[in-house]
This record gives C-alpha cells, structure tokens and sequence, in this order.
C-alpha cells in the first residue's frame, strides 16, 4: 500500500493555496504535515481526501492516479477527521451512534467498545452540543478504531485534547502504523514520531500570498 | 440512507414543529384577512396553500443544510461510497414525509375555514402531494446554493420562487377544474410531470452544488 504526491498544486481566484508539493509514504508510515497557520495544511489535507478535485497526476494511491473515475474506490479505503467534527449537534451521543451505524453499517457495540477506548463511553445520554470541545474531539476520533481504513487523513488530531486523549491518540496512531496502515496528519506537534514522513508547507501565512 | 435523513430530521423535530407552525399561523391570518364572503375565501385558497407550503419549505430546507454544513455532515456524505444524488433523494423523502405531511394534515384541518368542498380539499390536497417532492427538491437545491451565504432562506426564496410557478399554474388548474366541475385527469398529468421534471433537475443541480459546497 502506498500514497504518493508529485508537485501538488492549488489556486483558487487566483490565491495559490498549495504549492509545488510533494511526498511518498507507504504502509507502516506517517506523513506528518507541518507549517504556520493559514500556510495551506488543511487545504492539502482535503485535497489529498479527494474533497477537493486534485489536478491530474498529481496524487497516486497503489501507483494508479487517483482521478474522478477512481475517486470513490479511493475513498472507501480512507478515513478522514478534519477540523469540523462531523458530529449532529441537536444528537445524543447514542443518537450519533446510531446516525454512524445507519451510514456504516458498523454493529454498534463495536462502537461503544471505541468510545470506552477514548473514554466517553460514560456520555452517551448526553446532548452533543453539551460536551466540552475534547469530549466531542474524542467522539469524533472514535470513529478511528471502529471504521477500519487503511489510510487515515487526520488534520491536526491532537488539538483540543487534554494529556489523556493524546496518550490515546498517540496509542491509536502507533497501532495503525503496526497494522500496516498509513496516515497523513497534518499537526503542530513537534515531538519526534517513528516512521514519520515530516514535510513542511512552503507557504507563508494566508494574506502575505498572490497569484 | 433514508432511515439516516428521516433520523436526523427527527432530532431536528422543534424547527419542525415550529415550521408547521408558521404554516397555520400564516393560514389564519390569511382567513382573517380575506373575510368572511365564502367566494372570495374559495378562490383564493388554492394559491395561498400553495405559496405557504413553497415558503416553509424554503425557509426551513436551508436552515437545516446550513447545520449539517457546519457540522462536516456534507464531507461525510461526500466520502460516502453511494452517490450524493442517493443523499439528496433521501433527503427529499424525509422531508416529504416529517414536513410535507404535517403541512397537508395543518391544510385539511384549515380547508373548512376557506369555504372547501370535500371534494375541492381532496384535490387540493392531491395536488399538493404530488408538488411537495418538487418543493422539497428546490428548497434543498437553493439551500446547497446558499450554504455560504447569509440570510439564506430569503436568498432561497428569491432564486428558486420562479421555478415554482408551473407547478402552481397546473395546480390552479387542476382546482379550476374541479370548481367548474369538469374533468381535471389532464392537468394532473401535467403538474405530476411538472413535478417529476424538477425532481430530476433539482438532484442533478444539487449534486453539483453539493460538489462545490465541499469544496470551497
């Protein structure tokens, strides 16, 4: 299994949101994004998920172009957890489960067992909109041990959690880099990560960018 | 996918509730503010439960995309491995059934205040049936339109308002019909294709649409 990038590219009205990058990470391996805020780490995240159209021959997933024909075959061996938590706010956490569950076709015991994992299972009769942003951070990273994906795309995973749920993440990272799987995280964080892949933005900020 | 869209509908039940509201509110106030002379009340009945039923809908269909957007409900749909078109036909449904029925059951419950034979809020109420999937369609489709938007469920109204006239021409005829007592078998034809007609272009526009949401 591998991912690889060669010379991605991105403008939109003439503002260059990614730049000339590239990488090659196969299983096992880590892709660890880094730069300032604003440099483009969530764009090139959402363009290596396929929310955003890539240009042609730029990104490849198993040595074939990942293009429009491909692009749900791609997708299924993905997960993503961007910023927006994917999460219904007017839901009970147990309501969520069941939305998932619906959508997934995941049993939802495997579910509860993945909220015991991050440590919410306790919070199921409570409304989303009433967990604090790390407990709704872990809900949403649940989905990492129950929705089996070989590549993961994370972007900036550890934020909003406390000590606790980084010693988590950082478990659940490690076992899926044992597993074969591969990830794409775009982070902040500067500890040093095995079999880790860094590459950083070369954009400035957002606002000091033109064409 | 249905079972998804009519639960997460569901769970949104107060801004329901609150839209049916709207809807007899509105219905009332128009009771009141036509008089009481059963003709003028007769006529104008049709038109009214046909642009209150439009107007709810797409004050309500943006309000409910604008939260799922927010939410990166919309970047789940569109990982997902069946098409978003599914998404969007499933949506209708749900909409049809937690929202359009409610409205159809606020308008037989009102059809006595406008004079309505039996048979006029039958048809009436047909006629709406069969329009409602096309209303949910466009209110879904000017609520993927306005997503990035302010003050979307005025915008919705303004762009999408106009593709509702041919169905409320055929609508009108239908119940002219009925009035006059003669046959109305063909332009419930046309309003049922009218209506099938801007399902199929509503999803195909919305897909697009929906593409473009996530991606910005």
């Amino acid at each position: 299994m591998s991912i690889e990038g060669k010379n991605i590219s991105c403008s939109r009205g003439g503002i260059v949101l990614v730049s000339d990058f590239s990488f090659s990470i196969k299983k096992g391996e880590q892709l660890a994004i880094k730069g300032a805020n604003g440099s483009g780490k969530s764009t090139l995240i959402r363009l290596i998920a396929g929310l955003i159209p890539s240009p042609a021959d730029t990104l490849f997933w198993e040595g074939e172009m990942v293009s429009k024909s491909n692009l749900s075959l791609y997708q299924q061996n993905l997960l993503y957890v961007g910023h927006k938590l994917c999460l219904y706010p007017q839901a009970r956490v147990l309501d969520q489960l069941r939305l998932w569950q619906n959508l997934h076709k995941i049993p939802l015991k495997d579910m509860e067992q993945a909220l015991n994992i991050w440590g919410v299972g306790a919070l199921k009769d409570k409304q989303i909109s009433h967990l604090s942003h790390g407990q709704q951070k872990r809900l949403s990273l649940s989905r990492c041990h129950w929705l089996k994906r070989r590549l993961w795309i994370l972007d900036e995973p550890e934020s909003g959690l406390d000590q606790e749920g980084h010693a988590i993440l950082t478990e659940a990272l490690s076992a899926h880099l044992g597993n074969g799987g591969c990830i794409v995280r775009a982070t902040h964080d500067n500890r040093e990560m095995a079999n880790t892949v860094v590459v950083a933005s070369s954009l400035p900020s957002f606002g000091a960018r033109g064409a | 996918m249905i079972l998804t869209e009519i639960h997460k509908l569901y769970l949104c039940r107060g801004s329901l509730f609150s839209s049916c509201c709207f809807f007899a509110l509105a219905l009332f106030c128009f009771t009141l503010a036509l008089g009481s002379e059963g003709v003028i009340l007769n006529r104008c009945a049709p038109p009214v439960l046909w642009i209150l039923a439009a107007l709810t809908l797409f004050f309500s269909t943006p309000f409910f995309l604008k939260a799922e957007f927010q939410a990166g409900l919309l970047d789940e749909i569109f990982l997902h491995p069946l098409s978003p078109s599914f998404y969007l036909l499933a949506k209708i449904v749900a909409e049809v059934l937690l929202l359009g029925l409610p409205l159809l059951m606020v308008g037989a419950l009102f059809s006595p205040s406008f004079s309505l034979s039996f048979v006029q809020t039958a048809h009436l109420l047909l006629t709406l049936l069969i329009g409602l999937p096309a209303l949910s369609a466009l209110g879904i489709l000017g609520g993927l339109l306005t997503l990035h938007t302010q003050g979307g469920g005025v915008l919705v109204s303004l762009l999408i308002l106009p593709l509702v006239l041919p169905l409320l021409l055929f609508a009108l005829s239908v119940m002219e019909m009925t009035r006059l007592g003669l046959d109305s078998f063909a332009p419930f034809c046309l309003l049922t294709s009218g209506s099938l007609l801007l399902v199929i272009l509503s999803v195909g526009a919305g897909q697009w649409a929906l593409t473009i949401a996530v991606e910005a």
